[in-house]
């Protein structure tokens, strides 16, 4: 569905973007994670043909992105990072605007409204909407005439975990009626959850890409915690494939002295600062 | 490339639905009329009034067509103004950039915030002008006047968005603006080669040209004119992609 090769960018005479090659299959949900400014949202520009002076090739649903035509979006539905709304229409007006200039039969739009607990919601204007409410509009209208590749930037920042929960679990419906996805994210543990693979984006570079099985396993090794009373509680460490070398442990578990233990996997944000020398925020 | 016409027409349908909901707007596009009766009706009488009072004759007669390119300006300018505030609401809502994404297009989302509103700007001040002007036009000039303003107009338009960032600030440039409209006294009140030196005011050669009826003045008012959009719509696209 998608194809990168060789992608290069910049706002500035600077090199910003670069070296980037990817592919994205359909029915994949694929995350760009990075921290702030890393490009992930210029990246999603370039793919949507919202920034055309790149070079190298960013192909998306068969057409290169910079000569796409319009008809090119009746198949793309995007979540931008910042709602667009008329704030003076009523939800349902904006999506009956938003949805007349497509040639394809829409979703319906009072089922859409259910699913993301908007379904009282639908006459009032945007204006009397909370924030997450906004975001969740915002979402449903990407879904609206249900294209074949989604892209949503931060779909569930500022939503509280139930809504949260929702709009994921319509992520994942999504996927498994064979859309393809692009989300980007700062949230390791959603993107964890959802996407099959992800790419590391640090200063306009994939620093790794891979599935988040795949990034845990290779990079972090698993470890054992433990604690013991000596005067106070102490908490030890050790990688799960040396315990043998830990005599502290050893001993510990002949005297019958062990006051926990556990083991513990790394996680994506572990890996991500591993990588990159840096966290997500 | 096609622009999906169904997206065109329903894109300025709620543009229509937008001015048609605010009561400032309404007015500014029924403006024009009101000006074009008082400017029949209350020149010529204000004119015998002077001529009573005064005994000054035809005070205002070497003027009159000055008020007809003012009436046929007027439209276009109060048009493409209520067409540039919708934008400036749809900037601050983020729907400018989001419509590029659409079916509509960028392309799309200017002719119908930009070029629709020209195209029916451009028939009501001929029709104003053919019903209203005070001095006797043959229609070609009257055709010539109202191109010539409806770019003045769209040139207002993209300085109005391109130097604003929200609606407020828009009131306040859209006057600034009004000066580009100065040039069309000049040829009225100045005179020797030194009017000239506004060349780079559109409305100064529209007014040379409702004088002069020489085609060339309309020409080169319309290519001062593109240069301006052209120089112009740079910034106005970075504007609505923000
Ligand atoms: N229109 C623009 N013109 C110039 N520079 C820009 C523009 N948009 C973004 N940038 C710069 O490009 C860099 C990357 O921005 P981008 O929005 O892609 O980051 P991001 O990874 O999406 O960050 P965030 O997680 O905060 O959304 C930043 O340094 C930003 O200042
Ligand atoms: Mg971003």
């Amino acid at each position: 569905m998608i194809k990168v090769e060789n992608l290069e960018f910049s706002y500035t005479k600077k090199p910003f973007i670069k070296d980037i090659n990817f592919e994205v299959k359909k029915g994949e949900i694929f995350g760009f994670l990075g921290p702030s400014g890393a490009g992930k949202s210029t990246l999603q520009k370039i793919l949507t043909g919202l920034i055309t002076n790149y070079s190298g090739s960013a192909i998306v649903n068969h057409t290169e992105s910079k000569n796409h035509d319009d008809r090119f979006y009746e198949n793309i539905g995007l979540d931008f990072e910042f709602p667009s709304l008329y704030e003076k229409l009523t939800a349902r007006q904006n999506l009956k605007f938003f949805g007349s200039l497509y040639n394809k039969k829409l979703r319906d739009t009072e089922e859409l409204f259910h699913k993301v607990g908007l379904g009282y919601d639908m006459d009032k204007k945007v204006f009397e909407y909370s924030k997450g409410m906004k975001s969740r509009l915002n979402f449903i209208k990407a879904l609206l005439h249900d294209p074949d590749i989604l892209f949503l930037d931060e779909p569930t920042s500022g939503l509280d975990p139930s809504n949260s929960r929702d709009m994921k679990n319509i992520i994942l419906e999504e996927k498994h009626k064979g859309k393809t996805i692009i989300l980007t994210t700062h949230n390791m543990n959603d993107a964890a959850e959802l996407c099959d693979r992800v790419a590391f984006i640090v200063d306009g570079r994939v620093k790794a890409l891979d599935t988040p099985h795949n990034l845990i396993m290779s990079k972090g090794a698993t470890k054992l915690k433990y604690s013991y009373y000596d005067k106070k509680e102490i908490i030890r460490q050790c990688p799960l494939n040396k315990t043998v070398e830990d005599s502290k442990l050893l001993d510990l578990i002949q005297q019958n002295k062990l006051l926990s233990i556990h083991s513990s996997e790394p996680t994506l944000n572990d890996i991500f600062i591993e990588v990159t020398g840096r966290g997500l925020q | 490339m096609m622009v999906s016409k169904k997206a065109l027409l329903n894109s300025f349908k709620q543009f229509m639905v937008q001015i048609y909901k605010d009561a400032m707007l309404i007015l500014l596009c029924i403006a024009p009329l009101l000006a074009g009766s008082v400017f029949k009706f209350g020149i010529p009488f204000a004119q015998e009034l002077i001529y009573e009072y005064f005994g000054l004759t035809k005070l205002f007669v070497p003027y009159y067509l000055l008020f007809d390119l003012l009436l046929g300006s007027l439209t276009p300018l109060l048009y493409c103004f209520a067409a540039a505030y919708v934008v400036l609401g749809e900037i601050d809502d983020g729907i400018s950039g989001y419509l590029s994404v659409t079916p509509l297009g960028k392309r799309g989302y200017l002719i119908s915030r930009l070029g629709f509103p020209a195209v029916i700007s451009f028939v009501v001040s001929i029709v104003l002008m053919m019903v209203f002007s005070l001095s006797d036009f043959a229609l070609p000039y009257i055709v010539g006047i109202a191109l010539s303003s409806n770019l003045l107009g769209i040139i207002e338009a993209l300085l109005v968005v391109s130097l604003s960032s929200n609606r407020v600030e828009g009131m306040a440039v859209s006057k600034l603006t009004g000066l580009f409209f100065l040039g069309l006294p000049v040829p009225f009140f100045v005179e020797g080669s030194i009017q000239y030196l506004v060349f780079f005011l559109p409305s100064f050669w529209l007014a040379k040209f409702a004088i002069e009826k020489e085609l060339l003045f309309l020409l080169t008012g319309v290519l001062v004119s593109l240069v301006w959009i052209f120089m112009l719509n740079k910034k106005f696209n970075r504007k609505i992609n923000k």
